[in-house]
């Protein structure tokens, strides 16, 4: 059952392709949502996250480690039977591939906005859809090699954040825990979403070469992307006061909007340019995911065709239905609520299901 | 219908029977009967010479060879003058002469006498003599024209196939240096020469290159570049994926990083591969240089690489789009040398950049006093022209000439003409969608050159892939003795290069 050898992947590749699938639009929405959901003590709601997805990652991997050939999509209908695996597969896939859209259709509405406001979502979409046709036609190997060139290309980026840290207000931050714990802990579910990717590995595992590794590739890519999301948050806490914060509807990047240097002033307009590939990655990681269930559950080998038919479902969604940026929020609101049943509860479940499957089959063969 | 069809295929057969008939022969007893059938072949060949003479031995003999093509002194010296006056006997082993060949047929003499080699034939016998006289009108070697040097070897590759293969083999006389050879071509064989280490190449790229060689079916190769056509493995891609160079020196150190090399006769370039994107920006004078030197060289290029792709892009980007990242007094300065240009950007750039790229291409074909002419007239007097007229603008003229200098310093030729190209689309992709439209175009770069894969190794390589141990040799060159290992991206089986050569302690 080795049929995803031929596009295995090293450790550093699975790192970067999990890490870039992560970040998304998510960062620069997070301050906001966090600032509405708890106020200043946000932050400790992140960190909060961020081990709550550690403790799931290292549960799916756990639950992979016994199937290590085999993708999420393959075991589930061993675990549950035909029927009731492929329905749940079937959720699987329409929840990767509404991720991807509300990612995509996200971004351009955020272009839009700050770019490009004359241009119709349709010549965009169109545009975007290129390099999401190049990089998700190859199949794994080069989405991560993509992902490591985007991660060497967009480096700067996070200097560039993090230069924005003078005239800091540390005491923005103060009280810690005005409101209370259970406070706090409500928060974490808005966060969430912008950690949303690390249940990739559910399906990238099989492709991994070095399976040993597995959990602290996983946990290497969340903190790295805990790195950029709390210190996207801790500086916009730090700068901007908490009803400043609500009225941005992106916060990170109008704290690009406040440097200045000699030559260019208004970085965002750049930075938004180039922070699209790493969009564009969640975008093709998504969109891949759900076409390998496709896949799967039509047992064909080539995933080119439901690319096509994806891609020009989008073109045509695009033509004929713009998403106002409230719409978008509240669809990305239900998605998140989904995976919190999906990745979250449904992960646990499935680990907890896993270890009776196994001593169920092993009493069996005995 | 099929009865014209019958008789067609008949008379193909007959014909091409007979062609096979005639030189499938073998020699006859019959001198003269020989020497006509020879002379047959050669009918419309004006440099078709014989030589008619008795040996001291009594025998008839007759010398046939192409006139120009032979060394008349080895003939006349080594041939000749031994046979008439000295020895006894007309045979291989007497004759006082290094190369000697015994062949009966008809056909194998043509072949010899058509690349040079001379014939004799004698009374009585079946057997001819082939001696290698070839003498082909060849320029001495020179220093590379392409590729000057300040501290490397001026020695070039030049025509031949073989002065080629001893130009490498002085720099590495080892044992494990292969050369395969091979003829390619049905009419004109041209000799090709595949070389790798043998220890360090990996067999399997080897293996793949000796057959997309072999498959290779085509009338006659002229030059390496054609070559490659055939052999690369995206050959609708703006981008070189194998190097071409003129510099033994050159070929040797890629061969010793476990790459193969290919030699065509009759072509001063050698190609190199499986080359990635990234060892087209370093050359062999960097190894050279001081290391620091040759690093902050190396990022001067990746630098020209970036702006020459994309500096009018960036321009015309802010300028369309977004004008609002200038900070006032520079957009002031701007707009004050733009007040003139009724053009929009785009126009304005492509006027600039068509005429540059013509320029350069023009000057490339032209000898020196008159490319001296033309870069003044088109580079001094029309910019400073079209400045004054309005016509463009005195920012895009700095512009584009950044633009232009950055293409060269990429050292690879083929490399700065595909920036050439991608330039135009960078530029419209620009004025359509501003510094949205560049981020995707370097997307969709960095997505072509991600996807290609050059004899199974990735052409991205050691960037993404990242192979961290190979950046020692990317922006950065680390010392030469702090290299360790043969590059990932020649997917050597032998990884280790050399040892440890400065121990710690004499620092």
């Amino acid at each position: 059952m080795q049929k995803y050898a031929y596009n295995q992947i090293s450790l550093m590749q699975y790192i970067f392709l999990l890490y870039k699938t992560q970040l998304g639009i998510g960062v620069f929405t997070l301050p906001r949502i966090v600032a509405e959901d708890v106020g200043h003590d946000g932050w400790i709601s992140i960190l909060l996250g961020y081990m709550l997805s550690n403790i799931v990652s290292i549960l799916v991997i756990k639950l992979m480690e016994k199937h290590p050939d085999q993708t999420l999509y393959e075991i589930l209908p061993c675990f549950f039977g035909k029927w009731v695996g492929n329905l749940i597969n079937i959720i699987l896939i329409l929840f990767t591939l509404i991720g991807a859209s509300i990612v995509i259709f996200g971004i351009i509405s955020i272009v839009q906005v700050w770019s490009m406001p004359k241009s119709h979502q349709f010549v965009l979409m169109l545009l975007f859809l290129v390099p999401v046709y190049l990089v998700t036609k190859q199949g794994v190997r080069n989405m991560s090699n993509y992902a490591q060139f985007v991660f060497l290309f967009t480096m700067w980026q996070p200097l560039l954040i993090m230069s924005t840290i003078y005239d800091a207000e540390i005491l923005n931050f103060l009280p810690i825990f005005s409101e209370g714990i259970p406070h706090v802990l409500e928060g974490v579910r808005g966060t969430l979403f912008s950690f949303m990717g690390f249940e990739m590995s559910f399906f990238l595992y099989p492709f991994l070469k070095d399976k040993k590794h597995a959990i602290r590739g996983v946990i290497i890519a969340n903190t790295l992307c805990l790195n950029i999301l709390l210190s996207v948050t801790l500086i916009c806490f730090s700068k901007f006061s908490q009803e400043e914060i609500l009225d941005f509807i992106w916060p990170t990047l109008n704290l690009l909007k406040t440097i200045q240097t000699p030559v260019l002033e208004r970085l965002e307009i750049p930075f938004l340019s180039f922070y699209l590939p790493v969009v564009l990655i969640s975008v093709v990681t998504y969109l891949y995911i759900s076409l390998l269930g496709i896949t799967t559950l039509t047992k064909k080998s080539n995933h080119i065709p439901y690319l096509w038919i994806v891609l020009l479902a989008w073109t045509i969604l695009s033509i004929f239905y713009t998403p106002s940026i409230n719409t978008l929020g509240i669809v990305s609101d239900w998605w998140t609520e989904a995976s919190i049943y999906i990745v979250f509860y449904f992960s646990v479940f499935l680990w907890g299901y896993s270890l009776i499957y196994h001593r169920w089959q092993k009493r069996g063969l005995g | 219908m099929s009865l014209l069809h019958f008789f067609k295929k008949q008379l193909q057969s007959l014909s091409t029977k007979h062609h096979q008939d005639s030189s499938m022969q073998s020699l006859s007893h019959d001198l003269t009967a020989n020497f006509k059938h020879i002379q047959s072949l050669f009918s419309y060949a004006p440099d078709f010479t014989y030589k008619s003479f008795m040996s001291k031995s009594g025998s008839h003999c007759m010398l046939l060879f192409l006139d120009n093509l032979v060394d008349q002194e080895k003939l006349n010296n080594q041939i000749l003058k031994p046979l008439q006056y000295d020895i006894n006997q007309v045979n291989k082993d007497a004759i006082p002469f290094d190369r000697i060949e015994e062949k009966n047929k008809i056909s194998d003499l043509e072949n010899a006498l058509l690349t040079g080699n001379s014939v004799l034939l004698e009374e009585g016998q079946t057997n001819a003599l082939i001696f290698s006289t070839q003498n082909f009108p060849l320029r001495s070697i020179s220093e590379p024209k392409t590729e000057s040097t300040l501290k490397g070897s001026q020695q070039g590759f030049i025509e031949s196939i073989g002065k080629n293969i001893a130009l490498i083999r002085r720099y590495l006389p080892n044992r494990q240096l292969m050369i395969k050879s091979y003829s390619v071509g049905k009419r004109a064989p041209t000799q090709v020469a595949l070389i790798f280490l043998h220890d360090v190449a990996n067999p399997e790229i080897i293996a793949e290159v000796e057959d997309r060689i072999q498959q290779i079916q085509v009338d006659s190769i002229i030059n390496t570049g054609e070559l490659i056509e055939y052999i690369e493995d995206h050959p609708s891609s703006v981008f070189p994926q194998i190097l071409q160079t003129e510099r033994p020196d050159a070929v040797a150190s890629h061969l010793l990083q476990g790459r193969f090399a290919i030699l065509v006769d009759h072509s001063p370039y050698s190609l190199v591969a499986p080359m990635t994107f990234f060892n087209f920006f370093s050359v062999i004078d960097d190894y050279s240089n001081r290391w620091m030197t040759t690093t902050f060289f190396r990022f001067l290029r990746y630098w020209g690489f970036f702006i020459a792709t994309s500096l009018p892009a960036f321009y015309i980007a802010t300028l369309t789009f977004s004008y609002e990242i200038l900070p006032v007094d520079l957009l002031f300065s701007i707009g004050e040398s733009r007040i003139q240009v009724p053009f929009h950007p785009l126009i304005e750039a492509l006027i600039m950049e068509v005429s540059s790229v013509t320029i350069n291409i023009a000057s490339a074909r032209l000898t020196a006093p008159v490319g001296q002419t033309v870069g003044i007239v088109g580079g001094v007097i029309l910019g400073q022209a079209a400045v004054q007229a309005g016509i463009v603008s005195n920012i895009m003229v700095i512009v584009i000439a950044i633009t232009t200098l950055s293409t060269f310093i990429i050292p690879n030729t083929d490399v700065s003409s595909s920036v050439q190209i991608i330039r135009f689309p960078m530029m419209i992709i620009a004025s359509l969608f501003g510094f949205t439209g560049i981020s995707i175009g370097y997307m969709i770069i960095a997505a072509l050159i991600i996807n290609m894969e050059s004899f199974g190794v990735s052409f991205g390589n050691p960037v993404s892939p990242i192979h961290l141990h190979e950046w020692k040799d990317l922006m950065i060159r680390f010392p030469n003795w702090k290299i360790h290992e043969r590059p990932v991206s020649a997917d050597t089986v032998q990884a280790q290069r050399d040892g440890n050569s400065r121990q710690s302690g004499d620092q």
